[in-house]
């Protein structure tokens, strides 16, 4: 039997521990959180007002019943010496997987933890997301703020959805008129691709979302509800949301050079190998990999790593799968290592798939092995290099 | 054990049991369960998926709402069109753009076709 760690039961631990044989591998996964999340549930939380739990279940309920759960904190992990510590713990291991998602600090950018204590967001999680909820509930006019601080973060149309919901959410409250909803971007366009920019620069339009490009989020100052960007410009709200810097891991890993400057851990992009070592692997938000921080991108590494613990060459491509929803309609960011996104058009059936991707998210955890041949069509399918410049 | 579990139900669960008992023992009876059961392995939901997910599905699926908007717009009796009044028809770019769709599918059923026969 070879012994696996897993380091957090996120999309991408979850899936990969589910996905190993258990006549073959003995696996532990490490979480300090009892109940994984469903992170995209908090648009729908924030925004539709949906019920936090529908986006929240036990970890324990997710994992395949051989599967060892141990509900602690990782302290730091060595990997020279195979060697986990938790608060409570130390373990060692055969192989590793580290699986510990992005580190959003809140603290980075002055004024952010004040706001998110004030107002809810929906990067944190369902708690936080219900909490928005109830701050839109009372907004009664004036600016929504939605701001990016750093390039780098999950899911990269999801502040374009948060402006799309937000929308169509005032409209419903009668408020369309009274509250304007402000979208603040680092980029030059209104999404980070020019093509995918042009296609839902109409829809914003319509929706009297206004879009702030080369926007950069320096400071908020939360006396005078404003937020000032690197570029020098400054925006006032009533309510914000700025979606903070992401970073790697928190706890310590030796040896130090396998983080980059942002902490994220180095990995080959196709393997997900740690770099330097044979029997470490890292997936999902963690990782330096050049491609959206997308559940996507974790799922499909973790079938990768699933794949190479069993003994087959596999390789992640890169591919990304980031659904864009507007008011009634939706599209798919699809890239991959070699491809920018691909022009995709707005339809009510691509929503519809957005609809069912979310629905069957919980089974796609538990049964894998069910829906791997079920996504490798779709995923073969849309492949950018098969959509090609024409898009989809 | 099953006594006391059927005591515990109510009546409209002890009804909607009965119901989904009796489907059960049909689709038994049937095969279905059997068939079913061997049914459910994954090459043969690989395959399904491939041959119900392609290329050609998803993009007919994106354009459903709009092939059916268009369909439920045409005349219930469209009036017939004879080859003067074709050509008198070809100066509406609506008409040009439809034809221009059905050329397409025309031309890429044909690479299709001789792909298929040779
Ligand atoms: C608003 C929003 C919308 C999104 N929408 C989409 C979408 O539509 N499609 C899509 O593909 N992606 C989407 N994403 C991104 C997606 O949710 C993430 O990319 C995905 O969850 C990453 O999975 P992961 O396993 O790497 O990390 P996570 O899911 O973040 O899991 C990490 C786990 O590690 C645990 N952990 C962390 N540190 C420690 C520690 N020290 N000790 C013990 N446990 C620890 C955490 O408790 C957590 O359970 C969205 C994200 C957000 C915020």
């Amino acid at each position: 039997m070879k012994k696996v760690v897993i380091l957090g039961g996120g999309g991408g631990g979850a899936i990969l521990a589910n996905l190993l044989p258990k006549d073959e591998f003995d696996v532990t996964v490490i979480d300090k959180k009892e109940n994984h999340v469903f992170l995209p549930g908090n648009l729908f939380i924030a925004f539709m007002g949906h019920k936090k739990e529908r986006y929240m279940k036990p970890l324990k309920e997710l994992l395949k019943p051989h599967i060892k759960f141990l509900h602690d904190e990782i302290i730091s992990l060595d990997l020279n010496e195979r060697k986990i510590k938790t608060k409570g713990k130390e373990i060692e291991y055969d192989y590793v997987a580290i699986a510990t998602g992005a580190h959003l600090d809140y603290d980075a950018i002055s004024g952010n933890t004040e706001l998110l204590n004030k107002f809810g967001d929906y990067y944190s999680g369902p708690e936080n997301a219900a909490k928005l909820h109830n701050t839109l509930m009372g907004m009664k006019e004036g600016n929504f703020v939605i701001a990016v601080a750093d390039p780098i973060y999950m899911c990269p149309p999801a502040p374009q959805k948060g402006a799309f919901l937000s929308s169509k959410f005032f409209a419903k409250r009668g408020l369309k008129e009274k509250v304007k909803v402000i979208l603040a971007l680092p980029f030059p366009h209104a999404y980070s691709s020019k093509v995918i920019s042009d296609i839902i620069e109409p829809e914003l339009r319509k929706e009297g979302i206004e879009v702030h490009t080369f926007f950069t989020v320096d400071s908020i100052d939360t006396k005078n509800k404003k937020i000032f960007s690197v570029e020098g410009e400054e925006i006032n709200y009533e309510v914000a949301v700025v979606i903070p810097i992401h970073e790697g891991p928190e706890y310590e890993v030796k040896p130090a050079e396998v983080k980059d400057d942002s902490n994220y851990i180095k990995i080959d992009k196709y393997t997900s190998k740690v770099e330097g070592f044979d029997d470490a692997y890292a997936i999902g938000d963690c990782t330096n990999a050049p491609t959206s921080k997308s559940g996507v991108t974790a799922h499909l590494q973790a079938e990768t790593v699933a794949s190479r613990l069993q003994g087959f060459d596999a390789k992640y491509s890169g591919r990304t799968n980031c659904p864009l929803l507007t008011n009634g309609t939706g599209l798919f960011i699809i890239s991959d290592y070699d491809h920018p996104p691909v022009p995709v058009k707005l339809s009510k059936f691509k929503r519809l798939m957005e609809d069912l991707f979310v629905a069957t998210y919980w089974d796609a955890i538990r049964y894998p092995e069910l829906w791997e041949p079920i996504f490798k069509a779709y995923f073969e399918a849309t492949n950018p290099e098969v959509l090609g410049k024409e898009g989809w | 054990m099953a006594s006391k579990v059927l005591e515990e139900l109510s009546e409209n669960e002890t009804d909607a049991l009965k119901k989904t008992l009796c489907f059960l023992m049909k689709l038994n009876e049937m095969g279905i369960l059997d068939t079913l059961n061997h049914l459910l392995e994954p090459e043969v939901i690989g395959g399904l998926s491939s041959l119900i997910l392609n290329k050609g599905t998803l993009k007919l699926l994106d354009n459903v709402d709009t092939l059916l908007k268009s369909l439920g717009e045409v005349p219930k009796e469209p009036k017939e069109v004879g080859v003067f009044g074709l050509l008198g028809e070809l100066r509406d770019p609506d008409v040009k753009r439809g034809l221009g769709f059905v050329i397409a599918l025309l031309r890429s059923l044909g690479k299709a076709l001789k792909s298929n026969f040779s």
